[in-house]
């Protein structure tokens, strides 16, 4: 009997210390998003994405939004003949079209933090640009791209931004962060990851994926624009010469009309 | 927002009130004018965040319900030479393909951003600058120093140049009797430029059309609407096709405020003496060339931009 009981104690104890103890990096999955998936629909103007999940005590964390790597066509201005007139093309490869960050504490995202594998520094590592098949290399060329993507609200950074709840009842830390999104969303599938900092290093890493998509009209529209854009292109020429001519009918006063002057 | 609507195609979201206003002034400019207003538009939807390349596409779309509705307008009001608009669609259309050949040699030469709005700048200053002196300079002559002048006004030099053409043809409704090839040649002529510009060249054809072929102003009007309909429709289908370039819900929202504003201001062009037609004209185009060439000569905001831009 005793020894039944001794064998039953370390069962317990094995179980507990597997069922609760996890590896330094391994995630707990508590990442959540809200909301889950963004519907574009016909009156859709932006929207705030929530992110909140729990990191280890006495972390700092940096969370981000990572839209699909594309290639994009880009144009290049510069002087000539004292014009400012597009004078080449420029690709640029290896980054996200949609990147969005946000960090507890404001150094997490500083341009200063060069090393770290998040934020603009993380970019500017992976960006390749290419004029026509040569490779081309300007931090300035960087810095002008992220001017752009700024511009166009697909790319932001916000550091000291996401907050930090700290003493939880599982002895970790709450984040929760908002993301204020443009109407102008790429359609597909991007990463959420969180990553929970510590002395400069990555002691935790979660990762969700966070779906975009056209839904109502807008998908009905889209679709036959792309898959029947012969008929797409009749439907549109058909509703415009048919509301002109119903404005004319509308505006038109009945009998002879007055003939206008002379020239 | 309710009043904001999501444009699929744009993919960019845009408040409805302001595309119905912009639809709505552009259209007014368009049946006071009889032009297509597409270089007033593309340009204010450019500025609101839409891309060029559906800006562009969009502005054809609309432009054919306020040249409809212009069009229609006109026609009731006996001021559409409809054989005279064929001929001249006809040579829109011809002009308008090989103006895509340009742009793509253009292309190829690296040059062709920069010599197509060099192109948009002189040939606003020569139209718009042309254009305002001489109406300005008619309008200041004396009514019977005006009949006195008649035939001998800035027109008989181009008369005299029409009879060089070879053939004849009368267009009973313009009353002008010139060969079919000149028509032709002026809409291959605005055809080629609008394509390389990218506009639907009204500023250019009613001049041609009041100068060159001697049409009177307020039929100048109502036939250049009518031959922008066919060509925008053209330009429309192929742009679908094409680029997939054309958002439905946009132009939607921009015709009807265009159509209602082409109504508008066909009534108002009737009020308004030719003369007085053709210095307002003149002087909106003027501003629009001093605009480009400001963005042309000013250090951009951005370096880079989207291609298509």
């Amino acid at each position: 009997m005793k020894e039944i009981r001794q064998i039953s104690l370390m069962v317990a104890i094995l179980l507990v210390v597997t069922a609760g103890g996890r590896g330094p990096a391994a995630a707990s999955r508590n990442l959540t998003l809200a909301p889950p998936e963004i519907d574009i629909g016909a009156f859709f103007d932006g929207t705030q994405l929530t992110v909140s999940g729990e990191i280890p005590s006495a972390c700092q964390a940096v969370v981000e939004v990572i839209g699909e790597r594309v290639e994009e066509e880009l144009m290049r201005k510069a002087r000539r003949w004292e014009m400012w007139v597009n004078v080449g093309e420029i690709d640029i490869e290896g980054v996200p079209y949609l990147y969005y960050a946000m960090s507890s504490s404001p150094e997490l995202l500083a341009p200063q933090s060069s090393d770290q594998p998040w934020g603009y520094p993380a970019l500017r590592r992976a960006a390749e640009f290419k004029e026509g098949s040569r490779s081309v290399r300007t931090a300035r060329l960087f810095d002008e791209f992220i001017k752009l993507k700024e511009d166009h609200k697909l790319y932001r950074i916000l550091p000291g931004a996401l907050n930090v709840f700290p003493g939880q009842q599982n002895g970790r830390s709450r984040i929760e962060g908002a993301f204020r999104f443009p109407a102008r969303l790429p359609v597909g599938t991007c990463k959420v990851r969180l990553r929970a900092i510590r002395s400069r290093q990555v002691v935790e890493q979660q990762s969700t994926a966070l779906q975009i998509q056209l839904v109502g009209l807008p998908a009905a529209l889209f679709s036959l624009a792309t898959d029947n854009a012969l008929l797409y292109g009749f439907i549109a020429l058909a509703i415009a010469v048919a509301t002109g001519l119903l404005c004319g009918l509308v505006f038109s006063k009945g009998g002879k009309l007055p003939k206008g002057p002379e020239h | 927002m309710f009043f904001d609507v999501y444009l699929p195609i744009a993919r960019h979201s845009a408040n409805v009130i302001l595309l119905f206003g912009i639809g709505g002034f552009v259209g007014f400019i368009s049946g006071l004018f009889g032009v297509g207003g597409g270089f007033l538009m593309t340009p204010l939807l450019i500025m609101i965040g839409i891309p060029p390349i559906v800006a562009a596409a969009s502005d054809s779309n609309q432009i054919i319900a306020a040249a409809a509705s212009g069009a229609f307008a006109h026609y009731r009001m006996g001021h559409v030479d409809v054989k005279m608009g064929l001929f001249l669609a006809f040579g829109g259309l011809t002009g308008g393909t090989l103006g895509v050949r340009i742009i793509q040699w253009l292309r190829s030469l690296g040059e062709a951003s920069f010599l197509i709005k060099i192109t948009y700048v002189v040939i606003l200053a020569i139209v718009g600058t042309y254009m305002f002196v001489e109406s300005l300079q008619s309008l200041l002559k004396q009514p019977a120093a005006k009949a006195a002048v008649g035939a001998a006004d800035g027109r008989h030099f181009y008369k005299r140049l029409a009879k060089l053409i070879p053939g004849r043809l009368h267009f009973e409704k313009s009353g002008v009797t010139v060969s079919p090839l000149l028509p032709f040649a002026i809409g291959f002529l605005v055809g080629t430029l609008a394509a390389i510009m990218g506009i639907g060249g009204g500023f250019i054809m009613v001049p041609l059309m009041f100068y060159v072929l001697r049409i009177p102003m307020h039929l100048v009007v109502g036939t250049n609407l009518f031959q922008e309909l066919i060509l925008c429709a053209n330009v429309t289908v192929r742009q679908a096709v094409n680029n997939h370039a054309v958002d439905i819900v946009l132009a939607v929202l921009l015709l009807l405020g265009s159509s209602i504003g082409a109504q508008f201001g066909a009534r108002v062009s009737r009020k308004l003496d030719a003369d007085q037609l053709r210095l307002l004209l003149a002087a909106v185009v003027l501003l629009v060339m001093v605009k480009m060439f400001l963005g042309l000569i000013l250090p951009p905001h951005l370096i880079l931009d989207m291609k298509g831009g």
